[in-house]
């Protein structure tokens, strides 16, 4: 599930710098963060146990906090950063709202059962089944954890940016980090195949 | 900086995630790669579907109610008597048949909608025939090319013909109706007796 954005960091910045300055350049620039921006928001939130419907009126409760808050933008975090910290608040406000919880119907317990019994002849196959088994339930356990993930491999962040994105120092951050490699290497050991390579 | 037992070999990692050589110069990390391989694999990262213009639109609406977005000054803006025309048309009491779309635009909740079948969005309102004439004026004045027409049933058709610079003052009649412009520009409107 990759949040990946194309669009360069100059671009999202003189889009930003031109809703703070308002004016009619705000609805230009509105309109280009909302095509680059909107759909991986909406796949974080959705990735973060908000349903459909509901991610989509996130989406919409984020544009107008960036619409709101983007003469605060000073330029510390690159624009990216800043724009997917405004989702992450947004979205930590729906959550202490609606604390997110998963209920499972006989139908979908037995494709989970179903799953978990997957096996296949073919080591390498089972490998790569397992871990994407593994890394599925890694992400719907620990999503934050698992969304820093994506986004340093998506969008190359380092330490720097994702401390940004967690409004933690980055000490704090390479804690997180750390402690989240830890969580991770515990799910992708019982695919004990991969596991015996580390 | 990476003073800390255990901070090179996390920067490593980070490295070797993000698809760089490790700047420590430790060469450890199969493991980040071996997952980064999984976090790039084809199978896990379904592609994103294009924008939604509509949402868009819902936004920028938003925004504008909301005044974070200005509108142009007054008098000198198509767009300004777009809108104004729009609004009235919603005043007259128009009533929209949403042709298997979503529901009525949650702002305009005082509009009733219904699932049309053909994909033609369908206004039912007491006067097809004024009520086709009062849209035809107000999209017109959005700058559309628009022709109209009483059709023999007794249903009212009014079509424009919609260019990229219009939309956005034609979208400023629509979006108060929860009407969007189809992509090719070709807008048709059915309008019917209550």
């Amino acid at each position: 599930m990759s949040y990946r954005v194309i669009v360069p960091d100059d671009t999202a910045a003189a889009w930003l710098r031109a809703i703070a300055e308002g004016g009619r350049p705000r609805e230009k620039a509105v309109s280009g963060l909302f095509d680059k921006f909107s759909r991986p928001f909406e796949r974080y939130f959705i990735h973060h146990r908000v349903p459909e419907g509901l991610a989509e009126d996130l989406v919409q409760d984020t544009f107008v906090d960036i619409v709101r808050g983007a003469h605060q933008w000073r330029g510390d975090a690159p624009a990216v950063v800043w724009l997917w910290t405004v989702a992450r608040n947004r979205l930590l406000g729906h959550c202490r709202r609606n604390r997110p919880e998963t209920q499972l119907d006989e139908e979908q317990w037995e494709i989970v059962h179903n799953s978990a019994e997957f096996a296949s002849e073919d080591p390498a196959a089972w490998k790569t089944d397992c871990l994407r088994r593994q890394m599925g339930q890694f992400e719907s356990d620990h999503p934050e954890r698992a969304s820093c993930l994506r986004f340093i491999v998506d969008h190359e962040w380092g330490v720097p940016e994702l401390a940004a994105f967690l409004s933690r120092s980055q000490a704090a951050a390479k804690e997180y980090l750390s402690q989240c490699r830890k969580k991770l290497r515990d799910y992708l050991k019982n695919c004990e195949e991969w596991a015996g390579e580390y | 900086m990476n003073t800390e037992p255990g901070d090179d070999d996390l920067e490593a990692w980070i490295d070797r995630l993000r698809g760089r050589a490790p700047a420590s110069g430790r060469d450890l990390p199969r493991e980040a790669l071996a997952l980064r391989d999984l976090l790039t694999d084809p199978d896990s990262r379904q592609p994103l579907p294009p924008p939604d213009a509509y949402a868009r639109q819902r936004l920028i609406f938003r925004l504008k109610r909301e005044g974070l977005l200005q509108s142009s000054s007054w008098m000198t803006d198509t767009r300004t008597w777009a809108l104004a025309a729009g609004v009235v048309a919603v005043a007259l009491g128009l009533r929209i048949v949403f042709p298997g779309g979503e529901g009525p635009a949650p702002d305009l909740a005082e509009i009733t909608a219904i699932r049309g079948v053909d994909g033609v969005p369908t206004l039912r309102v007491d006067d097809p025939v004024a009520r086709g004439q009062t849209l035809a004026v107000a999209l017109q004045a959005a700058g559309s090319t628009v022709r109209h027409l009483l059709l023999p049933d007794g249903t009212y058709l009014v079509e424009a013909l919609v260019t990229a610079p219009q939309r956005p003052a034609v979208d400023q009649v629509l979006i108060p109706m929860g009407i969007a412009i189809p992509e090719n520009g070709h807008l048709r409107i059915v309008l019917v007796r209550k």
